[in-house]
């Protein structure tokens, strides 16, 4: 399966893709030990797998290679956690930016004013794709980056999004 | 975070058919790319020494130095290129064997002082063989990273310094038969960039991940 989709054949990377998909969250999860942010790190496992999908030997086992991804992106994971934590989320988001309505629900001009607290890359993706509604493709275009580091970038946004939306308004974001 | 099954999807759309990664046939094309590059930079400014073919035949030591400086650098380069398929390790073999041709290169750059070399002297001498080992060194650097460019990695720190000796071993062995010849020249003039190099190439591979990260 996976010789075919290092020949291009998009059908058998979907069925590869669905196959690993849950071995790799199984492994994730246990990495992370329950924290919420396992699907994140499967994503970016699989765009891991996706990027690095020509250097698989066909001679070789698929495990041993999927598990390397698997360590490096967990330890980048664990290294980008430890940087965010040094910088607190009031630097992000202050009260006042934020509108003060009683309810604890986000409005839509909260949504925008929350998006501006994210850095400019991850802001600018998400606004492009969700509510701009381009298509990934259009929108790397227009940002002058690939399709896959779109996604990851807004994969970020979602991530960032969420601890945001989390801290102000303090509600769990799924 | 994305849904799963459109970034799945997305995935699967993004696919294009795959050159596989063949770290032999790199090594091969980079390595010589090296040396036929390499060469025509330096014919470009100055003549090889005379003689220096002569010196070849005539001083098996250095021969034997030419040969196993090229042996080092070709087997650290392939390791590089091995390096980035995910999960691999060198076996314990393969790192004596890489041990041993470094550290026979070192003896046979040290026993120069004392076993038969090609006449010392100012025959051939070129007035910036230091800063054109550097300059070459350092397009050999970039060339490994622009081959590897597209390549998702994370290899651990010291693994990045062989990309530097490979990169600076070619034209300081280039260097050996275009520019005069004297042991203790040798070392600091052709060997010397070496220990510049090595560090550039792991602080080019670490902005790399930088600005990887960083998209």
């Amino acid at each position: 399966m996976i010789a075919k989709a290092q020949g291009g054949d998009q059908q058998a990377y979907a069925e590869l893709l669905e196959l690993l998909y849950p071995y790799i969250q199984s492994v994730v999860r246990s990495k992370l030990g329950g924290m919420a942010d396992s699907e994140d790190l499967t994503q970016e496992c699989l765009i891991g797998i996706h990027k690095n999908l020509s250097t698989f030997q066909k001679d070789r086992p698929l495990k041993p290679w999927i598990s390397a991804i698997i360590r490096y992106k967990a330890a980048d994971y664990f290294r980008t956690r430890s940087k965010r934590n040094e910088q607190s989320l009031d630097d992000l988001v202050t009260n006042e930016e934020l509108s003060t309505n009683s309810s604890t629900e986000p409005s839509a001009q909260d949504v925008r004013t929350l998006l501006q607290a994210l850095p400019d890359k991850l802001e600018r993706a998400l606004v492009l794709t969700q509510l701009e509604g381009l298509s990934y493709e259009e929108a790397a275009k227009k940002e002058g980056i690939t399709e896959p580091a779109l996604r990851k970038r807004i994969s970020r946004g979602y991530l960032e999004l969420r601890k945001v939306v989390k801290h102000r308004f303090d509600i769990e974001w799924k | 975070m994305m849904d799963k099954k459109a970034f799945l999807e997305n995935l699967a759309k993004d696919l294009k058919p795959q050159q596989p990664w063949r770290p032999g046939r790199e090594t091969l094309l980079w390595v010589l790319l090296a040396i036929v590059l390499n060469a025509m930079a330096m014919l470009y400014f100055q003549n090889f020494r005379p003689h220096f073919a002569h010196d070849l035949i005539q001083y098996p030591r250095f021969t034997l130095e030419i040969i196993l400086g090229f042996s080092f650098c070709a087997y650290s380069a392939y390791w590089i290129f091995q390096f980035f398929i995910p999960g691999t390790q060198m076996t314990l073999r393969q790192k004596v064997m890489g041990w041993l041709l470094g550290a026979g290169l070192a003896l046979s750059v040290l026993s120069s002082f004392y076993l038969d070399s090609p006449d010392h002297g100012r025959l051939g001498a070129r007035p910036y063989c230091l800063e054109e080992v550097l300059l070459y060194g350092l397009i050999g650097i970039l060339s490994f990273q622009f081959v590897t460019r597209k390549i998702d990695f994370n290899i651990s720190g010291w693994k990045y310094s062989m990309m530097g000796l490979s990169a600076g071993l070619v034209p300081a062995l280039l260097m050996h038969l275009s520019c005069m010849y004297s042991p203790m020249h040798s070392i600091i003039a052709h060997y010397g960039p070496l220990l510049l190099l090595v560090p550039i190439a792991m602080g080019t591979t670490y902005l790399r991940r930088f600005f990887a990260r960083k998209n």
